[in-house]
C-alpha cells in the first residue's frame, strides 16, 4: 500500500462533496421556483481493490443528480388543471355575461322594461297629455338603447371569445412545438448517458400550461419522449407536432387538428369553456332575451295596430315598434317624430284610454307556456346566474383539490431550505474532512521524506 | 409530511386570498346594503327580486293612478255639487212663481234661472287636468254650447258618452269618469206589462218619441217575441222622420225571463236585468233605455214607454226660461223634468262617492301590500348588518393571525442559526 491512495481517497471526497455541495446550490437557488423539482446528490461507495488478501475502499462517487418527481401526482395535477381552468373560464365569462343585465338593481332591465309598461299606465289615466305621451316614447327609447347595450355586450363578449380561442390555440401550437424539442433535447441527453434534469422540468411545465387550454393524454416512450394527445386528437411527441386550428363553422368555433379534423374529444381546459360558451351558452341567451324583445314588441303593436292614433284625423294601424332586427329595438319613427302619433285610444277620441290601458296590463299577460314577460326575464337572468354559479362552485372546488396536489407535489418535489442547508453543513464538514485527511497524508509524507535524509 | 419552503408560502397565499375574498364580501355587502350584487350570488333569490321590483313598481303605478283617478272623481264630485247647488236654487224659484204675488216678477225669475243655466252650462264644460270632465272620452272641443241663436244647448262633440277608465290594481279597472250622457242625458223608462197567456212566436211592438239635442224626433220601437214561458226575445230600433233606421240593429237579441211566480223582470241575457245604452252613430241620439220596470201578468198587453224624452236639462231650462219671461208659469212637466234632473244628480253624486269610496279602499289594500312586498324584498337582497359586522370583525382578526404568521414564519430559517 503506499500513501498516494490516501492522496486518492481523500481526493474523491473534496471532488464528491464539492460536486453535492453544487447540487444543493442548485436547489437553493430554486428554491421559490414552483416548477422546479429539487435534485438529490446519490452517493456510493467507488469500487475497492483488493490486496493482501484483504479488499480496500477507495473512497466515494457520485452515483447520479437525482430529481425528484412524482408521476402519479404530476397526472392527477394536470387531470384537475384541466376541469379547474375550464370551469374557471366559464366562471369569468359567464360573470362578465351576467354583469350586462345589471341585476338585481335599479339599473336592471326589468326595471326598464316595468317603466316601459309602467308609462302606458300613466298615459292611460290622461290620453292627451302630451307630456305623458313623450314619457312613453322616453320610456321606450330607455328600452330600446338597453336591449341594444345588453346584445351589443353580448356580440362583444362573443367576439372577445372568438379572439381567445385563437390566442389559445396559438398558444398552444408553440407550446407542443417546444415540446417536440424538449423531447429531442432530452433523447440525446439520455443517450448520452447525461440527466437533463432541468429540461424535463420545463418539458412538465409545458405539459402543465397545455393542460389549462385542454384535456390532455401523456404517456412517455421509451426513449422518454412524452406523447401527448389533446382532446383525443395526436398532438406532439418526438418527431413531430400538431399545429391546431380555431375557425367559425356555421357560426361556431370549431377547433381542429393538421389534418382539418374537429376536435370531437374536447372536454377540458380553457378552449373547452371558450367553445361551449360560445357555441351553447350565449346562442341559448340571445334565444331567450330575443323572446322576451319580441314578446314586449309583439305585445305592443298588436294593441297599438288595432288602435287610434290622436292626430286629425286619427289613423289605426300604427305599430309603436317598427321592428327587432340584429339586436336593436326599433321605435316608429312616426311615433318619435309626433307623439300624438302613439295609438292609445280604442276609438279615436283623444281620452279613450283603452289601447293603453291594454298595453299597461301586457306586463301581466302571459305567453303559450304561462309566462309574463318578467317571468321569462327574470327566468332569463336566474339561468346566467346559476350556469356561473355552478361553474364558479366548480372552480372553487378544484382550485382546492388542486391546491393540495400542489401541496402534495411540493412536499415531495420541493425544496426545503432547512434541509438544503443541512446538507449544505453535512457536506461541508464531510468536505473539510477530507482536507483534513490531505493534509495528514501530507504530513506523513513528509515525515517519510525526514526519515530519508 | 416533509415541508417544502414552496408549501408555506402557497398555503400563506391561499389563506390570505381566501380570507381577504371574505373581507372584500362583507364589505362590499355593509357597503351596498345588500347581501345579493350579483345574479349568481342567488339565482333564485334575483328572480324573486325582479318579480317582486316589478311588482312592487306595479303598485306604486296603480297607486299614482288612484292619485290621478281620485283627483278627476273629486272635481267630477265637486262640480256636480255646484249644479245640484243651481238646481235647487231654481226649484225653488219654480215653486215661489206659483205663488200668485209673484205673478208680475215673473220674467226677474225668468232672468235668475236663466243665469243659473249659464253656471251649469259652463260648469258642464269644466275640466280637470286638461279633461272635459263630462266630456266622456272625445276632449276635441268643450262638450256643450249654447247654439247661435241662444234657443238651444247643442252638444259640441260626437261622443259624451265614452267611459274613462284606468288601471287601480292587477286586472281590475276602474271608471273614474261621469259621462254627460248619464248626468245630463234623460231615460226612456219602459213600464207595463207582458200578457203571459201570449202564444209561442207572436210578436208586439211598442214605441215613442225621443229627441236629440237640437229636438228632432225619431222614434224608438222596441219588439217583443215569445220564446218560451216567461221568456221573450227583444230587440229595438231608432228611426228618424224618414222611418229610416239610424241605429245599428244588435245582430243578437236581448233574451228577457220574468219571474214565474211574482211577474217581475228576472233577467236580461241572464244577467240581472240593467239599462240599455242606445247610441247612433251620428252621436246625435245618445241616451239610456231602461226596460227593467216590465212585469208580466195575464192579460193584454200594455209595454209602454214613459218618460218626457223631448228634451235634456239645458233645453228644459231654457223652456222654462222662455215660458217665464213670456209672463206664463212653466209647463208642470217641465219643472217635473227639472226635479228628476234633480234626483238623478243626487244617484249620480252618490255614484261618484262609491267610486271615491272603491278607489280610497283599493289604495289601502295596495299599500298594504306594498309594505309586505318591500318585506318580502328586504329578506331576500338585505344584509343583516349587525352580523356582517361581526363576521367581518372575525375575518379581519383572522386576516391579522395570517399577516403574523406569515412574519414570524418566513423570517425565521436554519440560517438564522448559521
Amino acid at each position: 500500500m503506499s500513501l498516494s491512495r490516501t492522496f486518492d481517497i481523500a481526493q474523491s471526497g473534496l471532488t464528491v462533496y464539492q460536486e453535492a455541495l453544487d447540487v444543493t446550490s442548485h436547489n437553493i437557488a430554486n428554491a421559490s421556483n414552483s416548477d422546479y423539482s429539487r435534485q438529490r446528490a446519490v452517493l456510493t461507495t467507488a469500487p475497492s481493490t483488493q490486496n493482501a488478501n484483504l479488499i480496500w475502499g477507495n473512497g466515494t462517487q457520485m452515483q447520479e443528480i437525482q430529481r425528484v418527481r412524482d408521476t402519479l401526482t404530476d397526472q392527477m395535477v394536470r387531470d384537475n388543471n384541466q376541469k379547474y381552468s375550464d370551469n374557471n373560464e366559464h366562471d369569468i365569462i359567464l360573470g362578465n355575461i351576467q354583469s350586462l343585465f345589471s341585476e338585481p338593481s335599479n339599473n336592471g332591465l326589468s326595471n326598464t322594461i316595468t317603466a316601459f309598461y309602467n308609462s302606458w299606465q300613466q298615459l292611460s289615466v290622461t290620453p292627451n297629455s302630451t307630456a305623458l305621451r313623450n314619457n312613453v316614447i322616453q320610456a321606450a327609447q330607455s328600452l330600446s338603447n338597453q336591449v341594444q347595450n345588453i346584445n351589443s355586450g353580448m356580440n362583444s363578449i362573443k367576439s372577445d371569445v372568438l379572439n381567445n380561442a385563437n390566442s389559445d390555440v396559438t398558444t398552444l401550437n408553440n407550446d407542443l412545438q417546444q415540446i417536440q424539442s424538449l423531447n429531442q433535447q432530452i433523447f440525446a441527453a439520455q443517450n448520452a448517458g447525461q440527466q437533463p434534469n432541468d429540461l424535463m422540468d420545463s418539458r412538465d411545465k409545458l405539459i402543465d400550461e397545455v393542460s389549462n387550454l385542454a384535456n390532455i393524454n401523456v404517456t412517455y416512450d421509451s426513449g422518454g419522449s412524452a406523447v401527448i394527445s389533446v382532446g383525443g386528437s395526436f398532438a406532439v411527441d418526438r418527431s413531430s407536432s400538431s399545429q391546431f386550428s380555431a375557425s367559425l363553422v356555421n357560426g361556431k368555433i370549431v377547433i381542429k387538428n393538421s389534418n382539418g379534423t374537429s376536435l370531437s374529444g374536447l372536454s377540458g381546459g380553457e378552449l373547452n369553456a371558450l367553445t361551449d360558451i360560445y357555441n351553447n351558452k350565449i346562442s341559448a341567451y340571445q334565444t331567450s332575451f330575443d323572446q322576451v324583445v319580441n314578446q314586449i314588441m309583439n305585445g305592443v303593436n298588436s294593441q297599438t295596430s288595432a288602435g287610434y292614433t290622436t292626430t286629425n284625423p286619427p289613423q289605426s294601424g300604427i305599430n309603436f315598434f317598427d321592428n327587432y332586427n340584429k339586436g336593436v329595438l326599433s321605435i316608429n319613427q312616426q311615433v318619435l317624430n309626433d307623439p300624438n302619433m302613439i295609438a292609445a285610444s280604442g276609438d279615436g277620441t283623444a281620452g279613450n284610454s283603452d289601447i293603453a290601458v291594454n298595453i299597461g296590463g301586457l306586463i301581466n299577460q302571459k305567453d303559450t307556456n304561462g309566462n309574463t314577460v318578467v317571468d321569462n326575464y327574470a327566468t332569463l337572468v336566474s339561468q346566467v346566474g346559476s350556469d356561473k354559479q355552478y361553474a364558479s362552485n366548480t372552480a372553487n372546488s378544484y382550485q382546492l383539490l388542486l391546491n393540495q396536489l400542489q401541496t402534495q407535489k411540493s412536499s415531495y418535489s420541493g425544496v426545503s431550505v432547512d434541509e438544503e442547508m443541512t446538507n449544505v453543513l453535512q457536506y461541508q464538514r464531510a468536505y473539510e474532512a477530507s482536507a483534513k485527511i490531505m493534509t495528514i497524508a501530507d504530513q506523513m509524507v513528509e515525515t517519510l521524506i525526514n526519515i530519508v535524509q | 409530511m416533509r415541508i417544502s419552503d414552496i408549501i408555506l408560502s402557497n398555503d400563506y397565499t391561499n389563506n390570505l386570498t381566501a380570507a381577504k375574498t371574505k373581507v372584500n364580501d362583507l364589505q362590499t355587502q355593509i357597503a351596498t346594503g345588500n347581501k345579493i350584487q350579483q345574479p349568481s350570488d342567488s339565482p333564485g333569490g334575483t328572480s324573486n327580486i325582479i318579480q317582486w321590483n316589478t311588482q312592487l313598481e306595479q303598485m306604486n303605478t296603480y297607486s299614482d293612478n288612484i292619485d290621478n283617478g281620485s283627483s278627476f272623481i273629486q272635481d267630477t264630485t265637486n262640480t256636480m255639487q255646484s249644479i245640484q247647488t243651481e238646481i235647487t236654487n231654481i226649484l225653488t224659484d219654480l215653486s215661489s212663481v206659483n205663488n200668485t204675488a209673484n205673478s208680475t216678477n215673473l220674467g226677474n225669475f225668468g232672468d235668475q234661472i236663466n243665469q243659473s243655466l249659464q253656471t251649469i252650462l259652463g260648469l258642464a264644460n269644466s275640466e280637470s287636468n286638461g279633461k272635459y270632465i263630462f266630456g266622456g272620452t272625445d276632449f276635441s272641443s268643450a262638450p256643450y254650447a249654447m247654439n247661435a241663436s241662444n234657443t238651444a244647448v247643442n252638444v259640441q262633440v260626437k261622443d259624451v258618452s265614452g267611459a274613462q277608465k284606468i288601471t287601480i290594481s292587477k286586472n281590475i279597472q276602474q271608471q273614474i269618469n261621469m259621462p254627460g250622457t248619464d248626468v245630463f242625458g234623460t231615460i226612456v223608462t219602459q213600464s207595463g206589462t207582458i200578457d203571459s197567456s201570449t202564444a209561442l212566436n207572436s210578436t208586439f211592438t211598442s214605441q215613442t218619441n225621443v229627441y236629440d239635442a237640437q229636438g228632432n224626433p225619431y222614434s224608438l220601437q222596441a219588439n217583443y217575441t215569445k220564446t218560451a214561458t216567461d221568456t221573450y226575445s227583444m230587440t229595438y230600433d231608432v228611426l228618424d222622420s224618414t222611418n229610416k233606421s239610424v241605429f245599428p240593429i244588435p245582430t243578437v237579441a236581448e233574451i228577457m225571463v220574468f219571474n214565474s211566480s211574482t211577474g217581475k223582470l228576472q233577467t236580461i241575457n241572464n244577467q240581472p236585468p240593467t239599462s240599455i245604452h242606445i247610441k247612433a252613430a251620428s252621436g246625435n241620439i245618445d241616451f239610456t233605455f231602461d226596460p227593467t220596470l216590465i212585469s208580466e201578468k195575464n192579460g193584454t198587453s200594455t209595454v209602454n214607454f214613459s218618460a218626457n224624452q223631448q228634451t235634456d236639462i239645458f233645453n228644459t231650462l231654457i223652456s222654462i226660461v222662455n215660458q217665464l219671461k213670456s209672463g206664463k208659469t212653466p209647463d208642470s212637466s217641465l219643472v217635473q223634468g227639472v226635479s228628476s234632473f234633480n234626483n238623478r244628480l243626487l244617484d249620480n253624486l252618490a255614484k261618484s262617492g262609491n267610486i271615491t269610496n272603491q278607489l280610497s279602499n283599493t289604495k289601502s289594500l295596495l299599500t298594504s301590500q306594498q309594505t309586505q312586498l318591500e318585506t318580502m324584498i328586504s329578506n331576500e337582497q338585505s344584509v343583516d348588518v349587525a352580523h356582517a359586522a361581526m363576521d367581518l370583525q372575525n375575518q379581519e382578526n383572522l386576516l391579522q393571525m395570517i399577516y403574523k404568521m406569515a412574519a414570524m414564519v418566513s423570517t425565521q430559517s436554519l440560517l438564522n442559526y448559521l
